[in-house]
């Protein structure tokens, strides 16, 4: 598995820290492993260490990426009227993709 | 809407979804009132509803009334409709207009008007810009029955010069139909708008239809001027071409099929517009049928100096396709302003090329023959062969990894065997080549001495771009020059990195009979200087030695060189007359300056 880079985080090297930036890098890490086919990411630790000597800050954020999966079934609920298969054929994915990139939707009106 | 994942796992790694969807309201009403100076007051009520037949199709009626209007709307929308990035919209529109009739001619005649109008845009998907636009409007005057309804004309006209007209008839009781339709363009710029390519041009379209109502025959002439796709252009381009459906015109589309011919005339390529062609003549026939696959059975251009045949399947959804062609070119100069250089030859190639777009993959099989023009350049002519043939097999592997393989390249004069894989993303090279001259004796007037024997060159190379390992051996068999004869040649070199940098070994040993004369060097390569260190070389008890800079742009060359030619007689053999003595001689090669001198020392006994 890939692992994130700060960057990615949002923490630049060289920026001031802040407390706000360390906890939305925490969320944003969870955010990518699970657009990165783990979709019950858990952060099992973090550590913030502080650095007085050279000022800077020290960021550790343990993590399991729990299991690999893919798309399963779709189950599509609440509809009265609407054919299913118009919402299926909106579906932007199928089981053969294994990354969860798309998982967003967009529907029109109905 | 929501979208939830399930909270475990099942069958080992499947992520159960569930959507969750709530339908807004599929009716509405809407009323509203208006006033207007010329018609007064006005009232206009309308009904929607949204899922009508429960796939999002949505039906929009509306009634308006005023002092001289009453009038009834409806318009259709039906999306997805046959792609899923396309809709069709149908709208009708029923008026009755209560507007006064003027009787200046004094008929007595009291009439009531109706009108029906509908029109459809359908988006054609594969050119965003392009929408097939439709519009049929039927009225009625005195309400006489006829049994067939004649259109006398119809014209469309856009002010940016794309006209149309039609006029004919549908006998709605033999299920017939029968027209003629004219399309011109004047502006040569409006179809390359369009169609958003760089076909730029003014069309003529004088055709006619004929035949059952719901699959009638078409025949079109088609005449085109000013013809300019990027580089190329002819100013005509006519043609005769007949378009008919693959079924009766129903749902689904039964697709359409399209054939014919016609010709172009002189053809001129670049700014200059040189003239590579006087006609050529063309003929299609291809069937789109409508499992979006596009079938062209057969396209054929053929001219005086060029000739392509075309067939094969293109689905333009990947888009990807398969397609075989046998293309003659009789004289590759007229194709000098794309290639940039002038080849005096004629080519024939067939290939057979597939290729996926999306996957950016395809794989082409290739052979045919080159052969050189009489009186072309007298260079080429020496090394080149009057015919050469070709085969191999090109294939470009997900837009990283080009191969051709099974390369052959060849006539008598030599032979070229290879194959070689370039890998776009890791930046590598790799192949092996193998070129063989038979009889070098053939390749004498290129380098204007008398030459024998044989040649083959076998080589490899490996590794990244930048710092590819190359391996060549060279064998010569029988080999003489000018009256210098070798039994066998065996020359090796080892390269790290190609020019301009490289690094590396060069080995040569000459046999004849028992005699031999070995060499050899380490050599540095940076730019135009090229360093050879542990310069030597050996025949019998000749010895010679020494390291030299050489620097190819200011034509200097720095070194010392020593020879202990202790026998002479040993290179006897390689220059077939008898020479005996010694000779010892040290060479310094030196920066000329005002107050230097170069030395040569020069020592013989008994020479």
């Amino acid at each position: 598995m890939e692992v994130p880079e700060p960057e990615d985080l949002g923490l630049r090297l060289g920026e001031t820290a802040k407390a706000k930036a360390i906890v939305d890098g925490r969320k944003q890490l969870l955010s990518i492993l699970k657009k990165r086919e783990f979709p019950f990411p858990r952060i099992l630790r973090q550590k913030v260490t502080v650095v007085h000597a050279d000022t800077s800050v020290a960021v550790v954020y343990a993590i399991t990426p729990g299991p690999r999966a893919r798309f399963g079934d779709t189950q599509i609920t609440g509809l009265k009227s609407v054919r299913e298969a118009i919402v299926r054929r909106k579906i932007p994915w199928n089981m053969a993709t294994l990354a969860m990139q798309n998982s967003s939707l967009i529907f029109s009106n109905v | 809407m929501r979208v939830e994942p399930g909270e475990t796992l099942v069958e080992g790694d499947l992520l159960p979804i569930t959507v969750a969807v709530n339908e807004r309201k599929h009716r509405s009403v809407s009323a509203g009132v208006s006033y207007k100076t010329d018609e007064g007051l006005g009232v206009k009520i309308s009904w929607e509803h949204r899922n009508i037949f429960h796939e999002g199709e949505r039906l929009t009626l509306s009634a308006t009334t005023s002092d001289y209007t009453l009038a009834a709307e409806g318009a259709f929308r039906k999306p997805e409709f046959l792609r899923n990035d396309q809709s069709l919209l149908f709208n009708l529109r029923l008026a009755l207009q209560l507007a006064p009739y003027y009787d200046t001619v004094e008929t007595d005649y009291a009439f009531f008007k109706g009108r029906i109008t509908s029109s459809g845009y359908l988006p054609v998907a594969m050119k965003s810009r392009l929408v097939l636009a439709g519009q049929v409007a039927v009225g009625a005057i005195t309400g006489a029955v006829r049994e067939a309804i004649a259109a006398d004309e119809l014209v469309i006209e856009n002010r940016k010069s794309i006209r149309v007209e039609a006029s004919g008839f549908l006998d709605l009781k033999a299920m017939e139909s029968k027209g003629e339709f004219v399309v011109r363009c004047e502006d040569p710029q409006t179809i390359k708008a369009i169609t958003d390519s760089r076909f730029a041009g003014q069309i003529a379209l004088k055709g006619s239809f004929s035949g059952p109502l719901r699959q009638p025959l078409g025949n079109v002439l088609l005449q085109l001027r000013e013809v300019d796709v990027g580089k190329v252009r002819a100013p005509t381009v006519k043609g005769r071409l007949q378009v008919g459906f693959l079924g009766p015109l129903e749902s689904p589309f039964p697709g359409f099929r399209v054939s014919g011919t016609g010709n172009a005339q002189i053809i001129t390529v670049g700014k200059s517009g040189v003239t590579v062609e006087r006609g050529l003549n063309w003929a299609l026939d291809v069937a789109v049928p409508p499992e979006e696959l596009i079938r062209i059975d057969r396209l054929k251009l053929s001219g005086e100096m060029f000739s392509l045949e075309l067939s094969g399947q293109v689905n333009p959804a990947g888009p990807t396709g398969k397609v075989a062609a046998t293309a003659v070119v009789e004289d590759m100069r007229m194709l000098s302003p794309f290639i940039g250089t002038d080849v005096p030859a004629a080519v024939r190639l067939q290939t057979l090329i597939e290729g996926d777009v999306q996957s950016r993959s395809a794989s082409a099989q290739i052979r045919g023959t080159i052969n050189m023009h009489e009186h072309g350049d007298p260079s080429l002519e020496h090394f080149i062969d009057k015919e050469i043939s070709y085969i191999g097999k090109v294939a470009l592997k997900e837009g990283k990894q080009l191969t051709a393989s099974g390369i052959r390249v060849g006539g008598v004069k030599w032979k070229l065997t290879g194959d070689a894989c370039l890998d776009f993303a890791e930046e590598t090279i790799s192949g092996s080549l193998r070129l063989f001259v038979p009889q070098l004796a053939r390749l004498s007037p290129a380098i204007g001495r008398s030459l024998a024997g044989s040649l083959q060159i076998n080589g490899d190379i490996q590794g990244p771009w930048e710092k590819a390992t190359l391996n060549v051996e060279a064998i010569g068999q029988g080999v003489e020059l000018e009256g210098f004869a070798f039994e066998n040649i065996l020359a090796a070199l080892r390269a790290d990195g190609l020019p301009p940098r490289s690094t590396g070994n060069l080995q040569l040993k000459l046999n004849y009979g028992e005699q031999s004369l070995t060499g050899g060097t380490d050599f540095t390569m940076d730019e135009s200087r090229l360093n050879l260190s542990a310069l030597s070389a050996k025949a019998g008890q000749n010895e010679l030695s020494g390291a030299l800079a050489l620097d190819f742009r200011k034509g200097l060359i720095e070194g010392d060189v020593e020879g202990n030619w202790g026998n002479l007689l040993d290179f006897s053999p390689f220059i077939k007359n008898k020479v005996r003595g010694s000779i010892a001689f040290q060479t310094r090669f030196g920066r000329p300056k005002p107050a230097s001198r170069s030395s040569l020392l020069w020592r013989e006994k008994t020479l």
